[in-house]
């Protein structure tokens, strides 16, 4: 039984490597997108209107405004005189940033041990360009703060109040980054998985099949370890690109993530079966896959946090692994969760995949062939 | 029964629509048996049942002994079955199709590369074997179909119309093949459309609307038909037939090309009749002479009379 899948399994991967449309299709999407998501939410955004409401009118004030104007990122062009001008200068969509330095900024400064406080205001309409907002106000922050705090300094003096104007729970920068690691890996996966079958229904060689000695149940877990296989190294290609090309730190437990990729695929490989086995075409498949995709996209709370949706379309949040996946991503890998803290997600997580998988190998066991 | 493949009143139904209607037969090992049958007859449902590919709505199938639908995990190892459709990977290569299915068919060890080697050279393909199957021509993509489906020498082989749309001299050496299969003592149950390569068969079944309406050898089915056939070569086939359809004692008259095949009570008296009446209606007529019907003739008469 193991040769016959692994017979199987190789049979796939040779089908793959002659598929030169799928095979950009797993190395060009993600580069792209990656790339892309990166450059949107790096520093690439520059000359960022900003608007600076300077109450302390000390020296040091002045070399904040100016750490600012000479970091690049920025383009001053306000100075308010007050909290009302601030915002309406941010509602309008005037500025992106606005920086409030308070009357006695300097001096909290100065007294040793302490921290002043800096109110900052981000327009967080596009999480992505506030993401990068952020980013450009705290590194001018951090260089100027370099400046004149020594190395070894406990606490960092200056306290970034921020705040988001429009959009409450903002995805930051790496957040955003992180949960590409889910997206790719769900897209890859579920094409894959989703022309699986139909694709040799198509062409007539499931027909075929039928009259070896291959089982249902082998055809199902070759295809299936195929699948699982692009995913996994899709999946931990993405991450060494994460981590290693971008930079972003893991705080969470590897195994714990590398096991959470595994439970995922499997859903996804799940989910592809089905629509491979309930629809008559390749194309019919992939237009599955882009539909069921959308959805899951707006689901996983990437664009709209799932917190914020209304209760029946949290609900149906509850459905989408790729909504749990997403949420365990960034937990494991920016909050260094561990597993207890996740159990509210993994385990609808593993009970999806339970679904998807069984529903799958209960429609193949009861398709023609 | 103790034939190689027998069937029971094998009836397949989808939906509404009753494919195959209680077919019944009992081949011996070793036979070629051929079902032959316009489009749309129940001929690829009747082989689809009796490989195992689908399951009968009523009645049973037994193929080496084995029932097609309770033990069809057995009967695989001693089956082979060519779709009619071609069903292998086009993207992989000749040899990598015959060696995938030789894995899945557990031919493993030093077998297998004798094996391969065997089958390529007997499908004439060991040329070809680096080239993608896809590429390959409609008789090479039957040739190759057919090595697969012997790749572990079943004794049964199912052939789902496996000449369909292939050159006469591909035809023909496919059947070359299937001759030295038989020669070999597999068991060859083979569905065609083409009525020339059912006079090939050992026995031939004449299935139409679901049925098998007759069954026999090539010669037996041949002689079922009624009265003498006389063939008439002219020029004014229209006329010809017109006139020829409203003469006493002829039963049956068939077109082909520039001739004429009418089916009459008595070859040598209605002759005569027949080339008076033409040649009184205005036809020229280059010859009128008795022929042997051909199963193909056989066939529409039968099925015409229905």
């Amino acid at each position: 039984m193991h040769k016959t899948i692994l017979n199987l399994a190789w049979k796939e991967t040779l089908q793959l490597l002659r598929d030169r449309l799928l095979l950009a299709f797993m190395v060009i999407i993600p580069v792209v997108q990656l790339g892309l998501i990166a450059e949107a939410t790096g520093a690439g955004i520059r000359n960022i209107k900003l608007a600076v409401w300077d109450q302390d009118k000390s020296a040091f004030s002045r070399d904040l405004v100016t750490a600012l104007k000479n970091s690049g990122d920025f383009n001053l062009m306000y100075y308010a005189q007050s909290y009302d001008e601030i915002r309406a200068l941010v509602n309008d969509g005037k500025v992106g940033a606005a920086v409030i330095i308070p009357p006695d900024f300097s001096r909290e400064l100065a007294r040793t041990g302490a921290s002043a406080t800096l109110p900052v205001i981000i327009d967080g309409t596009n999480s992505i360009v506030a993401s990068s907002l952020l980013g450009a106000v705290e590194s001018a922050i951090a260089d100027l703060t370099r400046q004149f705090v020594p190395a070894n300094a406990i606490i960092t003096p200056i306290d970034l109040k921020i705040e988001f104007a429009f959009n409450a729970t903002l995805n930051i920068r790496w957040s955003t980054i992180v949960t590409q690691l889910g997206f790719i890996t769900y897209q890859l996966v579920l094409v894959v998985a989703a022309v699986g079958f139909v694709r040799e229904r198509e062409l007539g060689t499931l027909e075929q099949l039928a009259v070896t000695p291959i089982s249902r149940l082998e055809l199902l877990l070759g295809k299936g370890l195929m699948a699982l296989g692009i995913g996994m190294l899709n999946y931990t290609l993405l991450y060494l690109a994460i981590r290693y090309g971008f930079e972003i730190p893991m705080r969470g437990n590897l195994a714990l993530l590398m096991a959470l990729g595994v439970l995922f695929t499997i859903a996804e490989i799940g989910v592809g079966t089905l629509l491979s086995i309930v629809t008559h075409s390749q194309q019919q498949a992939i237009l599955m896959v882009f539909m069921l995709a959308m959805l899951e996209v707006t689901f996983s709370g990437y664009l709209v946090p799932t917190e914020n949706m209304p209760w029946f379309m949290q609900t149906i949040a509850n459905f989408s692994p790729l909504q749990h996946f997403s949420a365990i991503l960034r937990a494991v890998y920016i909050k260094g969760s561990s597993l207890e803290m996740l159990w509210h997600h993994v385990i609808p997580l593993a009970a999806l995949t339970g679904i998807t998988v069984g529903a799958g190998w209960y429609l193949f066991n009861r398709a023609e062939w | 029964m103790t034939g190689q493949i027998t069937a029971t009143q094998l009836s397949k139904t989808f939906r509404k629509n009753q494919a195959v209607r209680g077919v019944s037969f009992d081949i011996a090992p070793g036979e070629i048996y051929g079902l032959i049958g316009p489009d749309g007859a129940g001929k690829t449902t009747t082989i689809r049942m009796l490989a195992g590919v689908m399951d009968p709505t009523r009645g049973t199938a037994r193929v080496n002994g084995l029932d097609t639908t309770r033990q069809a995990e057995q009967l695989r190892a001693h089956v082979g079955y060519m779709a009619q459709k071609f069903s292998l990977y086009g993207d992989l290569s000749v040899r990598e199709n015959i060696e995938f299915y030789a894995d899945i068919f557990g031919v493993r060890g030093k077998a297998r590369a004798e094996r391969i080697a065997r089958l390529l050279k007997f499908a004439r393909l060991d040329q070809f074997q680096d080239r993608d199957a896809g590429v390959l021509s409609g008789g090479m993509k039957k040739k190759l179909g057919l090595a697969c489906a012997f790749i572990h020498r079943p004794r049964v082989l199912f052939l789902d119309e496996p000449t369909n749309g292939v050159d006469p001299i591909s035809r023909r050496e496919f059947w070359d093949i299937l001759s030295d299969l038989h020669i070999e003592g597999v068991t060859i149950f083979i569905s065609t459309a083409y009525l020339d390569e059912a006079e090939r068969c050992s026995r031939v079944g004449l299935m139409y609307r679901g049925e098998i309406i007759r069954e026999g050898t090539p010669i037996a089915l041949r002689q079922l038909v009624q009265g003498d056939l006389l063939a008439i070569i002219t020029p004014d086939l229209q006329i010809a037939e017109n006139v020829a359809q409203k003469l006493p004692g002829i039963f049956e008259v068939q077109v082909y090309g520039d001739r004429l095949h009418v089916f009459v009570d008595a070859g040598a008296t209605r002759a005569r009749e027949i080339e008076i009446a033409l040649v009184a209606a205005g036809a020229t007529i280059k010859q009128i002479r008795p022929a042997a019907p051909h199963l193909q003739e056989a066939f529409i008469s039968l099925i015409s009379h229905l």
